[in-house]
Formats: structure tokens, C-alpha cells, sequence
């Protein structure tokens, strides 16, 4: 009989059946596969640490970004959007709206475009006008006559945004039906709604733009914007686009010329240098190939100026560069890097004018970017520039340090330079500060050949700023040798033509004599061309005796353009025969064309004898 | 445990681990070879949008909705041409990539190979840029900085909006520090992001970036964005603030049109008075009435003409051209209410020449009927507006001009034929039987002058065969030598043997002579002189010390001793000693020098010339 302990005994200590071992090894695996997926599954969608997937970032939005981007769950009611965070955060704000405007179903974007019309619901005035954005883009996409009635149904400002983004998005998904619904538009609103369909069409060919224009007669300025707005930086075939963009009529302006230099520079870094001899051989218009191998010229002369000028020595002198070689950019470039380099190499140029222009280019370039240095090495520089030298670094100083330049001035040795400094320092000086300038004219040393020409320079620029001071300095100045009247005489004039009341004003404040008879002329023409002879006329009964002849004459002259008959008539009253004789003799010689010939024949009448048989003779 | 047991959680132990580790295997290879099927650019694969929920309006065609997901690589991202789709997939990863990726993703966004609209690539430059700037701004603004016109400007405005949101001492740090040129849409971006500061807050930002006016203007923009209820008390807030800047006139303009727009043009006289400064009282009734004109000109010129003093004229000639761009006929009656004067024909002249640009042949065939004052304009005008495209046609025309026109509108013809048919351009000139020969050697004479901006060459052979015009002794081809000899030395000398004799060659000489000398050859400028005739030589040496003189007395006082004879000498002197008279130039010092060269009888003709 066998032990049951003994056979439990012997059961439990027998080795196991190798199936036995197989099967439980394949319980083991199917528990191991099983719960590997599970896990797996479980874990996927959060797994940051997969290498293909995005790494996340540290900060504070990470958290953010974990967070399943759900369309509109949470968004819904709409609550979100008056976050205080969403006006000063932009990427948070535009993922916020978008979601929440595409969680909404189609039938409600007009109804919640309306709401936010309601400033009470959205907070935040970006906030309101991203949803307003984005709803009226989603709206175009369902029904864009829809969406353009509500944007056309606002007022402005709000309107021409909302117009524009109607008919970019429209234009983006159907051009033909946006183009004909900007033809309903009245203006302004169709240039907005242009530009809009300009701004999303922006890889049009320039003719299908031009085309678009036409047919809504606005050509000229649906090209201009789209020049306006084209970025070149990503165009992939500039040379077909250069060649468009030159065959354009419309585009022949300086935006154009602009655009096509910029499209030509892409051009060129594609290329390479053979760019500028196609350009010379192409049939475009002289601005385009100015403007274009110029550019490009810039460009190698940034990099490398000995062979931007050598390259530009050999461009004819010809057609667009009759007048202006790109030599000129290059040097003028260069110039502004390195002056001392580029006027070495400007030596090699063959005596000549040209050679002339390029060291002046030279030298007007570095007198702009460097004007104080320019003046410390005047001495080395080609003797024919000096004085433009002199003229330009003046200038420049002028609108940076007037005062700082009014003493390099006079520390000039060369009589001529210091004078040309001077003009030149005065002239932009008095056009920011005319009373420094005047100021420091007047301290001028009396000796200086020029001083006359700056105190007259500087108070005519006065004149209508400050007319009382201007007349009254200029009263005070000596009158020049060989001349019979004052300076204020030439002033007052220039006034009389703008303001004569207040020339009228300061006539006491003229010398007396020749420069007051002077002065009184230009006022009684003035008051003339003003329509206002009787005042002219009154002023005349003023004047002392020998003023009155060369008065009455000017003024007949000057009335006698516009109202010829008035003049006939008033003659009679001109208070003596001889005046009457030498009005109407001048204006029988210079008028004739402004009197018919009964008129003409009643002037002969006032002409002295004497006066007539001179005439005669 | 007994042994059995044992066994069996170890061979399960064994068996959970072959299955897990079988399990890993597995799946990495079936994923390996999922990604290298599966598009590139998806990494996660969301759910798309329910679009079932769109009701699509079947006039509209869109795109459908591409999977979202985190893009891997940019230039393989097909973004949609609709603005709200394109968004919509970018807002649905937007939040995910840190500072390396964005910055790694905007270089991959200027690749020129990536095919996408211009529109969506700055669009999405645009998303990532705002992204990148809170991480990172000044990799933001070198992306923007390194951008062509016109999108670095608003990208830079951009970058500088998000910068001063998060930090705006940092940001107006940095604005102070980029270009002039760039510094005004900087500044936009910070005023914008720090919109709640007072206007004296921002007047203290802008002036760090040098741009104080700007933030005046801004504030005034705003009232252009404000509702519209209330232009009236907009106006009146605006007018307080804004300075003497065009800027400024502009903003004015249009919150007094939006005014006059709901109010009526009577409001024009408050808008008016509200303006105490002059200037910016010119400057904005002149913008407001040219904008009024173009509904309501009739209304508007009568204003014009009630406006006191400032720039009345000036307005109301601006206000007469927008109106004869619409009726010049009815602009022109118009004028006729102000009495004869200078503004009346300055009137006149506005509406005549507004309706030349718009009319020119028009304008031709009723020239009779213009006043007096405005036809020559008016016909030169017109004629240079027609020889732009058809300059034969603008020659007929010409030629039925009463004669005191024909001078002028010949000239204009020609400047515009010489540079685009130079050849037919001379033909007519030479042949036409609408120049008299009385007038012919003229039109060649200006004709050659022309010519010479062209073709010196050619310019210089019609000269020759230009007679002497008047009582002139020099010929026409003198001028052009003179104007070879400053661009091409050596052409000038090839030519001057081809010059007629006499006073015509004597000048040319001289004028060559006078290039040899601001080349510093003096020699060679002397010596040119004796290739004329013996008779002709002193006032070729005269003629060029003058000229040399005037333009620099300091050198030809070096040189003067240089000159042959006392006489030519004396007679140089004389000449310039006069010239100091009329026009002050030289020192005291330089006319006692010139004074010394003076002969007795030079002197007294000086001294008899004297006033």
C-alpha cells in the first residue's frame, strides 16, 4: 500500500514535465506581453520622454502644454476669455480664442460677432479684437456674404478692419467671387478691401494683379500697394520677377524702382555678378537699371570695394549711367567705410572731369559721415575738392554742432574756405535756429569779404519769423559802396509779397530816401496783386514828391495784368501830366497785348509830345 | 513555499519577463517602421476637428482641415491658405516648443524652398516670433533684424510689443540701441504693450529712443480708434494735445472731417477758432477743406474765401484743383467771384493746369477760351504731357499754336523727344516746315544743347551748322565744348580744331584751357592758346585769367606772372577788380595784389567806372 503522504510527499518533490515547464513559461509570457501593453497604452499620450516626440519646455507654460488642446471644452461658455492674463499674454490669447471659436458650431459666430460688439462681454479690447478676428475669418469660410454684411454694417474704425479681414480671408479661398463683391464696394472701403485681397494674393503674378485693378479701375493703385507690400526676400525666381515687375508702365515710380532694386540684390546673391550685365542689356527703363545695379554695387562694395569699383569701371557710360557711372555708389559707399583707400584708387582714373566727380563724391560722402575728420586731413586732399570740402563738412556740422563749427570757421587760414564755411555753416544753421545764426553773423569780424552776403542770407531767411528783427538789423547795416539803397528795401519786399499788411507796418522802420521809395513800390505792387489798388493808390497821396513818377508806373505795370481797364480809368486821376505820359507810355510798350486797340489809342492820348517823338526816334 | 511552488513563480517570473521584454522589442521595431512610412511632419497624431460640425457653404471651396500635430521639421509643413485654418493648426501646437525649437524652427521658416504662400510664412513667423520673444527676446529681434522690407518692421514692432509687456525697462533699453530708422516702430510696439501709462508716462519712454513727438501721436491716433459718438469732445481733446507736426495735422484732419461728417460743414468755423497756433490753423483747415471739396467743393471754396489771413490763397487753391479734377469748367466761373488780382489768376492757374493732367488735348483745342494768364502754361503743359507717349502727335500740335506759344512748347517737345527717338527728334528740327528758317538756327541752337546731355558728340555736329544767332559772335558749338571739356578732356581736344574760327573758337579754347587748369596742367592751358591765331591770343589769356580768377584768385595770383604781357596782365586784373565791385569775393590783400598789376590807363578806366 502506498503513503498518501508518501505520494503527496513524492508528488511535490518530482521534477517537472518539460510541457509543464513550457506551459508555465507561456502563462508567464502572456502575463508579461499583456501588461506591457497595458502599461504602455496607459502611459502613451503622456509620454514626454519618447526622443521622438517634442521635448517640452521647462517654464511655466509646460504645464500648459501637457494639457490635452481641446477644441472648445473648455471653452464653451466663453468664460475663459476674460482672463486678465489673456490681454498681456498674445500666445495664450490666440490659442484661447481660436479654440474657442472653433468649438463653436456654425449657426453662432454671427450671434457671438454681435455680442462682442457689446463691450461689456469681453473685457479686454485684444482680446475683443482677436475673437472678432477670428470669428469673422471662420465666418468667410462659411458664408463670406454673411461675414462682409456684418463687417459693413459697423462703423469706423472698426469697420475698414473688419472689411479687410473679410476679403483677405475671402481672397484666400475664393478670389473671383471676393473680386466681384469689392466691385459693389463704394470707395474707401474698396481700396481697404483691395489691399486686403493684395496682402493675401501676394505670390500673384504682378499682370493678374494689374488685371484685378483694371477691371475695378483702380490699376494704378492696386499695383502701388502691391509694391508697397511685396517681400522679396523669399521670391524664388527674381529674375522672372524683375523682368515683370520692369515691363510695368505702372510700376514706374520711385517704389518701383526701389522694389526693383531689392528684387534685382536677390537676383544677384543667386546668380552672382553675370546679374548686372543681363540687367545693362535688358530692355528696361533707365530708373530700373540705375537703381538695380546700383543696389547691387552697394552690396559688393560692402563686401569687397576694389572689386566693386573695378567692376564698375567697366559698365559703359552709357544709357542709364550717361551721367551717373555706378562708379559713383561705389565710390560714395566706400567712402563711408574707408575715404583715405578710396580716393587712392580714384587717383588711377584718368585725368579727366570724371576723375574730378569721383573725388567730390568722395569727399561729399565722408564729409556726411565723418565731417571732423574730413577737416583734419583737408590738406591731403586733391586741391580741386578742398572747397566742396569745406562747403559740405560745414553743413553736416551745422545740423549737429552749429556752435562747435561756428569756431572751427575762423580757425580756417584760406580766406576763400573760411568764407565758403561760412555760407555754408549760416545757410543750414538759420534753417533751425535762424536767431543763433543771425547772432553769430553779427560777431562776425567786419573785416571778412563775405559778411555782407551772410547777414543778408540769414535775414531773409528771418524775414518771416521775426520780420521787425530782420528790418531793424537790416536797417542798421551800412549800405554797401556802389549801391543807393538799404538792405530792409529788399526784405520789405520779399515781406510785401507774403504780408503786406505787416511790411506796411514796418515801413516806418526803412531809411529814408531811395530805400524808403523803394520799399513803398514793392508794397503799392503788392497791395495791386492783392486786388486792393485803391489802397495802393491811397498810399501814393503819402509819398513825397519825387517817389510819386516811379510809384504810379509800377504799380500800372503790375495792375495792368489783370484788370487793364481799371488802370485806363484811373490814369486820369494820376495827379500830374507827366506822370499820366510815363504811365501811359510804359504801358502802351510793355501792355500791348493787354489792350484792345480803342484802349491803346486813349493811353496815346495821355502821352506827351516830347515823349512821343523820343519813342519814334 | 515548497519546491513546486517554487518552480512555478519562477518559470512565471521567467515567463512575465521574455513576454515584457518580447513585448518592448516588438513594438519599438513595429514603431521604427511605422515613422519611416508614416508622413514625416506627424509626430503625435490628435484627433482632427468634428467636421461634421461645419456647415459648408458650397460656394466656398476650403481645404480640409490637415491632422494637428507638432511639426518636426517646418519646411515640410503645408499650411493652409486660409488665414482662420492656418491659425487654428498652429494655436492647436503653438505652446508646446521651448525657446531652442522655436529659434530653430524661425531659421527653418526663411528657407526659399519651403512652399508656402508669402502670407502664411509670415503668418506663422509672426506666431512663433511672439512665442519666442517671451523666451528669448533679443534671438526674436535678430530674426527680425535680419528680415527685408516690409516685414521687419512689423516684426520688430512686434518683438518690441511682447518685450515691453514682459519687461519694459529691458525693451526700451534695447529700442534706444537699434537703428534710427527702426526705433519709431519699436517704440509703437512699446507704447502698445504699456497702453494703460499716461501720455506724459510714455513722452519719458519715447524720449529714451529719441522719438518724443511719437508718443503724442499715438495717444492722439487713439482717439481715431475711439467710438465716434462724441467727435465734437474728441476734437476739442485732440486739438489740446497735438503739437506742430504733420503727423499730428493729419489726425486732426480727419477727427474734423469725421466732425463735419455727422454735424455739418458749419462746425468748420469752431474747428477753425479752436486752433490758437498759426501754423497748425493753416496747415489743417488747408487738409479739412481739400477733404470737404470732394463732396461739397462749392461749399468748401466759399469757406476758402472767408478764411482769415493765414494761408487762405494757399487753400483755396488747393480747394480749386480738387474741384476741377471733377468740373473744371464750373471750377473756373467759380473763381470769378474774386476780384482781378494775383489770387484770381493764381486761381485760375490751379484749375487750368488741375485740368491739363487730367485733359491735355482737351485743354489744347479750348485754349481760346482759358484766361489770358494761364494758355502758355496750360499749352506747354499739355504739349509736355502728350510728347511722353505720342511726341509726333504733340509736334502737329505744335505746329497749331499761335506763334508767342510755338517757343516754348517746342522746347518742351524737344527735352522730352531727345530722350526717347533722338534721331527723329533732330529730323524734325532740320526739316520741318512748321519752323521758319528766321527761327530754325534757334530751335537747332537749344536743340544742340539738349543733344548734349545725350550724344556731346553729336550735340557738337549740329552746333557747327548752327549760324550765328543774332548779333553773337560766337558760334553754339563754343557752349558745347565748354560742356565736353568738364566729362570728356580728350573728346574736347579732338574736337576744338573743328571749331569755326574767330570769337567762336577763342571761347572754346578758353574753355578748355580752363579744364587743363582745374587739373592743376597750367602749362598745357597756356600753351593751348597758341594754336589760334597770333590776333586771337591776348583775349584768349584774358578771357582765361578771368575765368581762372573768379573761380580761384588765390591760384591764378600764384600763376599771374606767368601770363606773357604787363597788358594781359593789367587787363586780367582790371576784369577781376570790377567783378569785386558788382560781387565782394576777395580779400583786401588779393586787391592790392590785383591792384598792382593795374597800368596807369587801366586804372583811370577803373577809377572813371567807379559810381
Amino acid at each position: 500500500m502506498i503513503d498518501s503522504t508518501t505520494l503527496s510527499d513524492r508528488n511535490t518533490q518530482a521534477p517537472f514535465s518539460l510541457v509543464k515547464i513550457f506551459v508555465w513559461i507561456a502563462v508567464g509570457i502572456a502575463i508579461g506581453a499583456t501588461g506591457f501593453i497595458v502599461v504602455h497604452l496607459s502611459t502613451k499620450d503622456g509620454n514626454l520622454s519618447n526622443t521622438n516626440s517634442v521635448t517640452q519646455s521647462s517654464d511655466g507654460e509646460s504645464s500648459e502644454s501637457s494639457h490635452e488642446p481641446g477644441f472648445g471644452t473648455e471653452n464653451n461658455s466663453g468664460a475663459d476669455l476674460n482672463d486678465p492674463a489673456l490681454d498681456i499674454n498674445t500666445v495664450q490669447r490666440f490659442k484661447t480664442v481660436y479654440s474657442y471659436v472653433e468649438s463653436l458650431p456654425d449657426q453662432n459666430l454671427i450671434e457671438t460677432l454681435n455680442r462682442t460688439i457689446n463691450e461689456n462681454w469681453i473685457q479686454s479690447s485684444r482680446v475683443r479684437s482677436a475673437l472678432q478676428t477670428a470669428l469673422l475669418e471662420r465666418q468667410v469660410l462659411v458664408a463670406p456674404s454673411s461675414a462682409l454684411e456684418f463687417a459693413l454694417a459697423q462703423k469706423n474704425p472698426i469697420q475698414s478692419k473688419m472689411v479687410k479681414t473679410v476679403f483677405s480671408e475671402w481672397a484666400s479661398t475664393d478670389l473671383e467671387t471676393s473680386l466681384e463683391e469689392i466691385a459693389n464696394l463704394a470707395e474707401p472701403l474698396r481700396f481697404i478691401a483691395l489691399k486686403g485681397v493684395i496682402e493675401a494674393q501676394e505670390e500673384l503674378p504682378l499682370s493678374r494683379i494689374r488685371d484685378i485693378g483694371r477691371e475695378l479701375n483702380l490699376e494704378s493703385f492696386v499695383v502701388s500697394h502691391y509694391i508697397e507690400s511685396l517681400t522679396t526676400e523669399y521670391i524664388d525666381d527674381p529674375k522672372s520677377r524683375w523682368y515683370e515687375l520692369i515691363a510695368f508702365p505702372e510700376a514706374e515710380t520711385d517704389l518701383g524702382y526701389k522694389l526693383a532694386s531689392r528684387i534685382a540684390h536677390r537676383w544677384y546673391q543667386i546668380e552672382g555678378i553675370d546679374v548686372l550685365q543681363e540687367i545693362l542689356n535688358s530692355e528696361a527703363g533707365d530708373y530700373f537699371q540705375r537703381e538695380s545695379i546700383n543696389l547691387i554695387f552697394e552690396s559688393i562694395t560692402r563686401e569687397d570695394p576694389t572689386r566693386a569699383f573695378q567692376y564698375a569701371q567697366d559698365i559703359p557710360q552709357e544709357g542709364a549711367f550717361q551721367m551717373f557711372p555706378p562708379t559713383f555708389r561705389v565710390v560714395f559707399v566706400w567712402a563711408e567705410i574707408d575715404p583715405h583707400a578710396t580716393l587712392e584708387t580714384v587717383k588711377v582714373v584718368e585725368p579727366s572731369g570724371m576723375r574730378e566727380r569721383l573725388q567730390n563724391t568722395a569727399v561729399n560722402s565722408w564729409a556726411s559721415s565723418n565731417p571732423r575728420e574730413l577737416l583734419a586731413n583737408l590738406e591731403t586732399l586733391p586741391k580741386s575738392t578742398q572747397m566742396s570740402a569745406v562747403s559740405q563738412s560745414f553743413s553736416s556740422l551745422a545740423q549737429s554742432s552749429p556752435n562747435e563749427a561756428s569756431e572751427l570757421v575762423l580757425q580756417l587760414d584760406d580766406a576763400e574756405m573760411r568764407s565758403r564755411a561760412a555760407e555754408s555753416l549760416v545757410y543750414r544753421w538759420a534753417q533751425d535756429d535762424v536767431n543763433a545764426a543771425l547772432d553769430w553773423v553779427l560777431e562776425y569780424p567786419k573785416t571778412e569779404p563775405n559778411r555782407g552776403r551772410l547777414l543778408e542770407s540769414v535775414l531773409s531767411m528771418m524775414v518771416d519769423s521775426n520780420p521787425k528783427r530782420a528790418i531793424q538789423v537790416a536797417a542798421q547795416q551800412p549800405i554797401p559802396e556802389g549801391w543807393t539803397i538799404g538792405l530792409e528795401a529788399q526784405l520789405l519786399s520779399a515781406l510785401a509779397f507774403r504780408d503786406v499788411d505787416t511790411a506796411i507796418e514796418l515801413l516806418p522802420e526803412a531809411r529814408d530816401g531811395e530805400t524808403a521809395t523803394a520799399v513803398n513800390r514793392s508794397i503799392g505792387v503788392s497791395l495791386v496783386a492783392n486786388g486792393e489798388p485803391e489802397r495802393a493808390l491811397s498810399l501814393a497821396l503819402q509819398l513825397p514828391e519825387d517817389a510819386k513818377d516811379s510809384f504810379y508806373r509800377s504799380i500800372s505795370y503790375e495792375w495792368a495784368k489783370f484788370d487793364p481797364a481799371a488802370v485806363l480809368a484811373a490814369l486820369k486821376d494820376f495827379p500830374t501830366a507827366e506822370i499820366r505820359s510815363n504811365v501811359a507810355s510804359e504801358l502802351s510798350r510793355m501792355h500791348v497785348q493787354n489792350f484792345s486797340d480803342s484802349q491803346l489809342e486813349t493811353l496815346n492820348q495821355y502821352i506827351i509830345e516830347e515823349e512821343l517823338q523820343t519813342r519814334e526816334e | 513555499m515548497n519546491r513546486q511552488t517554487a518552480t512555478v513563480v519562477i518559470l512565471l517570473v521567467l515567463g512575465v519577463g521574455i513576454g515584457t521584454a518580447t513585448s518592448f522589442l516588438v513594438l519599438t521595431i513595429f514603431q521604427n517602421t511605422r515613422t519611416s512610412t508614416e508622413s514625416e511632419h506627424v509626430i503625435e497624431v490628435q484627433s482632427s476637428t468634428d467636421e461634421t460640425r461645419r456647415d459648408t457653404d458650397p460656394s466656398v471651396e476650403r481645404s480640409s482641415s490637415s491632422p494637428s500635430g507638432i511639426p518636426r521639421s517646418v519646411t515640410t509643413l503645408t499650411l493652409s491658405a486660409s488665414a482662420y485654418e492656418r491659425r487654428v493648426e498652429i494655436s492647436s501646437w503653438i505652446l508646446a516648443p521651448d525657446a531652442r525649437r522655436l529659434a530653430d524652427w524661425l531659421q527653418q521658416s526663411v528657407d526659399i524652398s519651403w512652399e508656402v504662400s508669402p502670407k502664411a510664412r509670415r503668418d506663422f513667423q509672426m506666431i512663433l516670433l511672439t512665442k519666442l520673444t517671451s523666451y528669448n527676446p533679443n534671438a526674436a529681434l535678430d530674426f527680425a533684424l535680419a528680415r527685408g522690407t516690409p516685414e521687419k518692421t512689423k516684426f520688430v514692432q512686434t518683438v518690441f510689443f511682447e518685450w515691453a509687456v514682459a519687461d519694459v525697462d529691458a525693451a526700451v533699453e534695447q529700442g534706444s540701441n537699434i537703428d534710427e530708422a527702426l526705433r519709431r516702430f519699436a517704440l509703437q510696439g512699446i507704447l502698445e504693450a504699456t497702453d494703460s501709462l499716461s501720455l506724459d508716462e510714455h513722452k519719458v519712454i519715447a524720449q529714451r529712443l529719441g522719438e518724443e513727438i511719437y508718443a503724442t501721436t499715438y495717444h492722439l491716433k487713439k482717439f481715431l480708434n475711439s467710438s465716434q459718438e462724441d467727435p465734437k469732445e474728441i476734437w476739442f481733446q485732440a486739438v489740446t494735445l497735438a503739437g506742430l507736426n504733420q503727423e499730428h495735422y493729419q489726425i486732426l484732419t480727419q477727427l474734423a472731417t469725421s466732425w463735419i461728417e455727422s454735424s455739418g460743414i458749419d462746425v468748420l468755423e469752431e474747428v477753425i477758432a479752436s486752433m490758437t497756433n498759426t501754423e497748425m490753423r493753416a496747415a489743417v483747415s488747408r487738409k479739412v477743406l481739400v477733404e470737404v471739396a470732394k463732396s461739397m467743393p462749392d461749399q468748401a471754396f466759399k469757406f476758402a474765401l472767408t478764411l482769415a489771413s493765414d494761408n487762405h490763397e494757399y487753400v483755396a487753391r488747393n480747394v480749386v484743383e480738387v474741384w476741377a479734377k471733377q468740373d473744371p469748367h464750373v471750377a473756373l466761373e467759380a473763381v470769378e467771384v474774386v476780384p482781378p488780382g494775383q489770387f484770381r489768376s493764381d486761381l485760375e492757374f490751379s484749375a487750368v493746369i488741375t485740368w491739363v493732367q487730367s485733359d491735355p488735348r482737351d485743354v489744347l483745342v479750348q485754349l481760346k477760351e482759358l484766361p489770358v494768364s494761364t494758355r502758355e502754361s496750360a499749352a506747354t503743359d499739355a504739349i509736355y504731357l502728350i510728347a511722353k507717349d505720342a511726341p509726333t502727335e504733340a509736334a502737329s500740335l505744335v505746329a497749331q499754336l499761335d506763334e508767342e506759344l510755338q517757343w516754348r512748347a517746342r522746347d518742351i517737345l524737344l527735352e522730352s523727344w531727345v530722350n526717347q527717338d533722338l534721331e527723329a527728334a533732330i529730323d524734325w528740327v532740320e526739316n520741318s516746315k512748321s519752323i521758319t528758317s528766321a527761327d530754325r538756327p534757334y530751335v537747332l541752337h537749344d536743340l544742340a544743347n539738349k543733344v548734349a546731355w545725350i550724344d556731346l558728340e553729336r550735340a557738337f555736329q549740329i552746333a557747327r551748322q548752327v549760324s550765328l544767332l543774332g548779333e553773337s559772335t560766337v558760334g553754339t558749338e563754343a557752349m558745347i565744348i565748354g560742356r565736353i571739356a568738364n566729362s570728356d578732356l580728350s573728346l574736347a581736344l579732338k574736337l576744338l580744331p573743328q571749331v569755326r574760327a574767330g570769337d567762336t573758337k577763342t571761347q572754346s579754347y578758353v574753355s578748355v584751357a580752363s579744364t587743363l587748369i582745374q587739373q592743376g596742367d597750367t602749362e598745357d592751358a597756356l600753351s593751348l592758346g597758341s594754336q589760334l591765331p597770333e590776333s586771337d591770343q591776348s583775349d584768349f589769356l584774358i578771357d582765361l585769367g578771368q575765368r581762372w580768377g573768379s573761380r580761384d584768385i588765390t591760384s591764378l595770383l600764384a600763376e599771374l606772372e606767368n601770363f606773357p604781357t604787363s597788358e594781359i596782365r593789367s587787363k586780367i586784373a582790371l576784369s577781376l577788380t570790377r567783378m569785386h565791385r558788382t560781387y565782394p569775393r576777395f580779400t583786401d590783400s588779393q586787391i592790392e595784389k590785383l591792384d598792382s598789376y593795374l597800368s596807369s590807363e587801366d586804372r583811370g578806366l577803373l577809377e572813371n567806372s567807379s559810381p
